[in-house]
């Protein structure tokens, strides 16, 4: 799980072009001044791109923080 | 019936809460659907039995999307059906309004518009259908379970304080308080204070400037003075945001008193410092509802489009909130104007402007909307040229009147110009706020018993206000009305 959150942490900044994020479980959109509907779907892309796995739409609109995400990665590797 | 309509505020609504409060808990819902279905019937009788099929129809289309979920191709016929359902009677809504009005003679032979005049498609039905479609597409994702109840269901749809102008609920927003709405006191006093500010928005800021600068609207070509166009374009933008939000702030007020918490339709939108800024602020429940069920759907199904995928999503996004307003030239070029500078900012006008000096932003941001304004409010597209063109300064052809002759044009008077300026002061939040810090620095007596009772007294004098606007407007607009 570790390993999980060591990537998103590097997507994270990535996509939101902020080297300083540190993710943490509880983390939400509304703790991300650059994390609307729109970098939402570039994040979730990326997500799938480096983690090699499929998300579908039910599961994105039931994530209510980074350890559903987290969660829901671990479950597909 | 509308909300400032005299039966509705001092017959209809009052009776309602009345009644709503002297019934028995258990019963208060069905009293609302009731209520409901009353104001519909004042509206136009032939408004219910449609509303009543129809929210049938989503109702057991919800009830099949939640109870057959392990077929899912079936699952997402029924979906598309329902969606249908909605998005065709809403065009057809819209196509019949279109048809009723000037376009109608550019389009059909005049035998025409008559047959259209006897579809009748109900009040706010808009709303209705983009929030049953909401609710639709919500069971079939699993956001929220399907409503068993008819009666439940059809309150969702048609509790009439957020039938005139929204705000478009999503039903696991309202669905405790369908089932047992607890009204209270407080609640219902902070609801009354809305109600009446909501009031003096409308009557006393909106309609007295509408009515100076609707007549220079509806002119064949705007042949006035820069002067007077722009007191018309800011006008028009203090008009419409007074208007919508105050009628806003009634609907809200209203649910308040009935034990309802409605979702808050505006923000301050005139401090907006982009487009994207802009939309968070100006009729949140479209432009939520636009990026939940139009723009995140196709931004998810194409993620892996390479090329200006999120550009095209908000254009077409964008596109689908003009039509929503109607089917006509000037909205769809508006809502397309928003979502090419959405598209813009996407791509690189957002980091620009994040470097930009605070006063550029908003300057940009108002320029873009008031722009925006002016495509918006005039019908005829070569009328929005000329008139953009006259902000610039650039003559017509005709030679424009002046500021200080008004003839054909309405008086611009000193009620006007008061509506016009209390209008501009309180539209960004630095009066109010100073307000409230005056009052929190003074002591409790000041605090707790003074500025409360005089904050009740002036919204009882502009309720009065607002009261004898409404009445004397009425009663000259029936005098010419009869010629």
């Amino acid at each position: 799980m570790s390993e999980v959150y060591e990537q998103l942490n590097d997507i994270f900044r990535e996509v939101f072009d902020n080297p300083e994020i540190e993710v943490s479980p509880e983390m939400t959109a509304d703790d991300i001044e650059e994390w609307d509907s729109m970098t939402h779907i570039n994040l979730i892309l990326m997500i799938e791109l480096r983690f090699d796995i499929e998300f579908d739409q039910k599961e994105v609109m039931r994530f209510e923080n980074v350890n559903d995400l987290a969660v829901a990665i671990q479950r597909k590797l | 019936m509308t909300f400032t309509s005299p039966s509705f505020l001092l017959l209809f609504f009052p009776a309602a809460v009345i009644f709503f409060f002297l019934s028995d808990k258990r019963y208060r819902p069905y009293f609302l659907l009731f209520a409901s279905g009353l104001f519909y019937v004042f509206n136009n009788p032939l408004f219910l039995p449609i509303l009543i099929v129809v929210t049938w129809l989503n109702f057991i289309l919800g009830k099949d999307l939640g109870q057959q979920r392990e077929d899912e191709k079936r699952n997402k016929r029924t979906l598309i059906l329902g969606v249908l359902l909605n998005v065709l009677m809403l065009v057809f809504y819209k196509f019949s309004e279109l048809m009723l009005g000037d376009y109608a003679l550019f389009i059909l032979p005049s035998s025409a518009p008559s047959f259209f005049s006897h579809i009748m498609l109900p009040l706010g039905f808009s709303y209705i259908a983009f929030q049953n479609i909401a609710y639709l597409y919500d069971v079939h994702n699993e956001v929220n379970e399907a409503e068993m109840r008819f009666w439940d269901y059809a309150l969702y749809t048609l509790f009439f304080p957020k039938v005139l102008v929204g705000p478009i609920m999503r039903y696991r927003m309202m669905k405790a308080d369908l089932k047992n709405p607890t009204p209270n006191i407080e609640n219902a006093a902070k609801g009354i204070r809305r109600m009446i500010i909501g009031l003096a928005k409308k009557v006393l800021i909106a309609d007295i400037i509408a009515r100076a600068i609707n007549p220079s609207f509806e002119l064949a070509t705007p042949n006035f003075s820069s002067g007077i166009a722009w007191f018309m374009l800011i006008g028009y933008a203090v008009q419409l945001y007074y208007d919508f939000s105050g009628l806003t702030d009634m609907a809200l007020g209203m649910g308040q008193i009935f034990g309802f918490d409605l979702m808050e339709n505006f923000n301050y939108p005139y401090i907006a410092q982009s487009i994207s800024d802009f939309w968070r602020r100006w009729h949140i429940s479209l432009s939520s509802w636009v990026r939940d069920y139009i723009f995140t759907p196709m931004e998810f199904k194409r993620r892996r489009v390479k090329f200006a995928r999120q550009q095209t999503h908000i254009l077409l996004a964008f596109l689908i909130m003009g039509l929503w307003h109607g089917l006509t030239p000037n909205f769809i070029l508006w809502g397309l104007f928003n979502g090419i500078f959405l598209a813009l900012e996407i791509t690189f006008l957002s980091k620009a402007l994040r470097k930009a000096w605070r006063p550029l932003r908003h300057l940009y941001a108002i320029c873009v909307v008031l722009i925006g304004w002016a495509i918006f409010r005039t019908s005829n597209l070569t009328y929005a040229v000329h008139f953009l063109g006259r902000l610039v300064g650039t003559a017509s052809s005709v030679t424009p009147l002046p500021f200080v002759l008004t003839n054909p044009l309405p008086i611009i008077d000193n009620t006007v110009w008061l509506a016009f300026i209390i209008g501009l002061i309180f539209s960004i939040p630095v009066v109010p706020e100073f307000i409230r810090k005056f009052i929190s620095r003074k002591g409790p007596f000041i605090k707790s018993v003074f500025a409360p009772v005089f904050c009740d007294v002036i919204l009882v004098l502009l309720f009065l206000l607002s009261l004898a606007s409404i009445i004397s407007t009425n009663a000259v607009g029936n005098i010419y009305g009869g010629f």
